[in-house]
């Protein structure tokens, strides 16, 4: 977008996005489309429950698998994460792609060298069921995600295994419909009548906490996706700090209306304690992927995020005489440094791809394996100067020097994967018909560096530079471990762990109250 | 179930789509007859997207007026949808059942009946078929209408997503789709079914325009030109244009002289011009039309299956003129 010689096109080019979303035009046919769909809206909602009931993953059978393990799974969605930014791809296909991935490895046995090549395949399938046609990659896009690793064949191989595996039944009610399902309920509430906030950035909050829980194995196993997407609602209206928001009273409001269509309601008042409380310790720890997509610079809707930061803070501090006063904390907020809105329209500011960026082209911006220095030191200044303590602050100071030595030495010493084997033809004709261990004879060929290559690359925690360097092709599989294993317990305090036994769940919950409720 | 194509024996073709070609086939073990459809893989988009729509919301939809899918046999080059076999799509029934290619009344009103039901089941479960017309209605021996051809159909959110307005076949399409609204909704089914139940009554297609403006202009024509009074908001669509010449809406009474008071209201219903004002699949089937339908009243049971009424008249038709030859036949 810099390139262009005018210098205002970035005024100009939203400008002209403000003109194109022809605001009258859309709320007229949103009237339409509610007037149409309040006679089904019941249907509709019991209908992606009985899905949700037919797709849900089995936990159980994922940790049986023998090669992969839960610790692979965060970095896997991670790099998933990334490639779904960069194609600007819609809000259900991320979901989608990881319930793919979910219900694949609960019904067969994933080779450690194959995880990548399942998540990519699982992202081909799922952009082809949401996504507009000119935005599905094409299979060179894909050998490019994965710096060439596996064969063009692979990838049709797998998908026509997948979906046979999955009996075709690829739908899948993914957050974001059940997010907006709860925006339509409160799309006339009082609430929002002199807030500063909008129902849509309600939607985006919550959009980032579902995103969010996908790398947290132990919330997103345990919980329904249409729990979650009601639990992240709620939480966003009380980040947001609407006036009168009481968690429970919203939760039975919501329940109420869905009585007649869901038996019980969408949420038990226990589930959903449980979540808010365990979702606190998580908000302010995204994986890169999320950061880059909602905390760097370029994002407009940084302030949203600032008092997502802030709720934090205040909730995981030790408990004090007073819980929450959030209406102090909007004050202290307006001292933070001002939003990097301003310095975004300058056309030699960010270097990184803006959100709205035109044909931020898939493919020649150096796909996913990138550099990701320069967003991430704009983060450092960025939370640097902010007061607030916060996980994402200690990444970026201590580790902003350690991450560069980092990348130019792990880029220098993976050797690019040698082509796949010529043999693994001969294994083929399993991959139509089998059951799991037929498939992982077929797995064994694909060189071994191919899944950490572009994982390592796209991982930047800080404490790593000892492994670092030691990082070769052969030796992935160890380091791969102890990287995820790192990964995961950066925030030891606040997170919980990858492990879904519900021991840091205990422990956590053994911790001081964090919300304030009734 | 998984087969293989080898278990089927393809018999003629029965028709061709943008991207699929279908074949009538027998299974050589049970010997039912089935529909096959047939895709031809790309090396490389792998399985196309309309083809995973298509499965996964067929698999959803369990009705018995969607018709089943079977089986999907993949192959490396190859993927063949299993289908129930329907004897004809509706534009065939129509050009060898009809008058002239219109319908018996009655038999319109079994068929209008069940399409809506089909049309209701989808919008209850989230699906929009976008390509309603004529030759994606399968009808089989019993007189049973059901919806096929899900090649465009897609699962839609509570709060609307904006698609692609290059959907449904030009003749069937709703005139807020050919304005450039691209968040529609379930409405445009509602008017292509407003389309095929004109069309059944009359035996001619009712807009058959030839392009985007033209399909405009014929609409136009028979409802009226729309204005900022009509329809509050026209003057947004991006396809807009001050300079429409100016018609008055027609009677549709003159269109289809052959439909009574009570079934043209049903039509005006749903060939509104404005998505919003459109009647629902699930108010269409409550209308008072439909009442002999709905409420069968078991001294007029024969009334509410016109198919096997019409098959019965002309079988005995067939036994009067054996009958006939037979005595002609002895008699010489």
């Amino acid at each position: 977008m810099n390139n262009s010689p005018d210098s205002f096109y970035s005024i100009r080019y939203q400008n002209a996005s403000v003109k194109a979303s022809a605001a009258p035009l859309q709320s007229m046919e949103f009237r339409a489309h509610n007037t149409s769909i309040n006679e089904y809206s019941n249907d509709i909602l019991s209908h992606l429950f009985l899905i949700q009931q037919k797709t849900k993953p089995n936990l159980a059978l994922i940790q049986q698998q023998p090669e992969i393990n839960l610790k692979m799974r965060p970095l896997l969605l991670d790099f998933l994460m990334d490639v779904i930014n960069k194609l600007q791809l819609s809000k259900s296909t991320f979901p989608l792609c990881v319930n793919l991935i979910d219900r694949y490895c609960s019904t067969r046995i994933v080779k450690k060298q194959h995880y990548q090549l399942l998540g990519l395949t699982s992202l081909w399938i799922s952009c082809k069921n949401s996504d507009s046609k000119i935005k599905i990659p094409n299979l060179n896009d894909l050998c490019k995600m994965c710096c060439n690793c596996y064969d063009k064949k692979l990838f049709l191989e797998m998908e026509n295994h997948l979906l046979k595996s999955l009996n075709w039944m690829i739908s899948f009610p993914t957050f974001d419909s059940f997010v907006d399902i709860c925006c339509k309920e409160y799309a006339q509430d009082e609430m929002f009548n002199g807030s500063q906030f909008s129902l849509k950035q309600v939607k985006y909050m919550a959009i980032y906490i579902c995103e969010l829980i996908q790398f947290y194995p132990n919330l997103y196993f345990n919980y329904s996706s249409s729990e979650i997407s009601v639990s992240a609602f709620i939480l966003s209206l009380m980040i947001l700090n609407f006036k009168g928001v009481q968690p429970m009273t919203e939760l039975s409001k919501l329940n109420s209306k869905f009585i007649d269509s869901v038996e019980g309601g969408m949420l038990e008042d226990r589930t959903f304690n449980t979540i808010l409380q365990s979702l606190v310790k998580v908000l302010k720890c995204p994986p890169p992927s999320l950061k880059l997509k909602y905390f760097s610079k370029s994002n407009r809707q940084l302030n949203l995020m600032q008092l997502l930061i802030k709720f934090c803070n205040l909730n995981l501090t030790p408990v004090s005489s007073n819980p929450i006063t959030p209406k102090n904390s909007i004050h202290k907020l307006n001292q933070l440094p001002p939003t990097p809105l301003s310095s975004n329209i300058s056309p030699n500011g960010s270097n990184h791809s803006h959100p709205n960026a035109p044909g931020v082209s898939s493919v020649e911006s150096g796909f996913l394996p990138s550099p990701r220095l320069s967003p991430h030191n704009n983060n450092s200044q960025y939370f640097n100067t902010s007061p607030p303590f916060t996980p994402l602050d200690i990444r970026a100071s201590t580790s902003s020097k350690v991450r560069s030595e980092y990348i130019t030495s792990s880029s220098s010493t993976i050797l690019p994967p040698p082509p796949p084997a010529p043999h693994h033809h001969n294994y083929h004709p399993h991959l139509h018909t089998t059951p799991m261990p037929q498939v992982a004879t077929f797995a064994a060929t694909v060189p071994a560096g191919s899944l950490s290559a572009s994982v390592i690359q796209n991982s930047t925690f800080p404490s790593r530079s000892s492994s670092a360097t030691s990082i070769t092709s052969s030796s992935s599989v160890a380091s791969l471990r102890k990287r995820s294993f790192q990964i995961l317990s950066i925030d030891t305090d606040h997170t919980m762990g990858t492990d879904v036994d519900d021991e840091n769940l205990k422990r956590s919950k053994s911790q001081k109250p964090i919300f304030y409720i009734n | 179930m998984t087969g293989s194509s080898s278990q089927f024996q393809q018999l003629e073709k029965l028709g061709e789509g943008t991207y699929a070609t279908v074949y009538k086939g027998r299974n050589r073990t049970t010997g039912t007859l089935v529909a096959l459809k047939e895709i031809n893989l790309d090396s490389e988009e792998g399985t196309p997207s309309t083809a995973i729509r298509e499965i996964s919301l067929m698999k959803e939809l369990d009705n018995e007026n969607i018709v089943t899918l079977y089986d999907v046999i993949h192959t490396e080059n190859k993927l063949t949808l299993v289908f129930e076999f329907m004897d004809k799509d509706l534009k065939k029934y129509m050009e060898t059942h009809g008058n002239q290619g219109a319908l018996d009344i009655k038999l319109v009103k079994s068929f209008m009946f069940q399409l809506l039901k089909g049309i209701m089941f989808c919008h209850d479960n989230r699906v929009l078929h976008r390509d309603l017309k004529p030759q994606n209605l399968l009808i089989n021996a019993k007189g049973e209408l059901k919806l096929g051809d899900f090649g465009l159909a897609r699962a839609f959110g509570i709060p609307f997503n904006t698609f692609s307005n290059e959907v449904v076949t030009l003749w069937y399409r709703a005139p807020d789709v050919l304005l450039g609204s691209k968040s529609y909704t379930t409405s445009i089914d509602i008017w292509s079914a407003g389309c095929i139940f004109a069309e059944m009554c009359t035996g001619k297609p009712l807009f058959p325009g030839t392009a985007n403006d033209d399909q405009l202009i014929k609409i136009f024509r028979l409802m009226g030109t729309p204005n900022e009074r009509t329809w509050p908001g026209i003057s947004q669509f991006p396809n807009f244009k001050n300079n429409w010449q100016i018609f008055i809406p027609q009677d549709l009474r003159n269109m289809i002289p052959n439909l009574d008071s009570m079934g043209l209201n049903l039509l005006t219903s749903l060939l509104q011009m404005r998505p919003d004002a459109r009647i629902t699949a699930r108010q269409a089937l409550q209308h008072p039309w439909f009442h002999e339908i709905s409420n069968p009243n078991p001294l007029l049971q024969h009334l509410s299956d016109p198919y096997q009424q019409q098959q019965q008249q002309q079988q005995h038709h067939h036994q009067q003129q054996q009958q006939q030859q037979q005595h002609q036949q002895l008699y010489q």
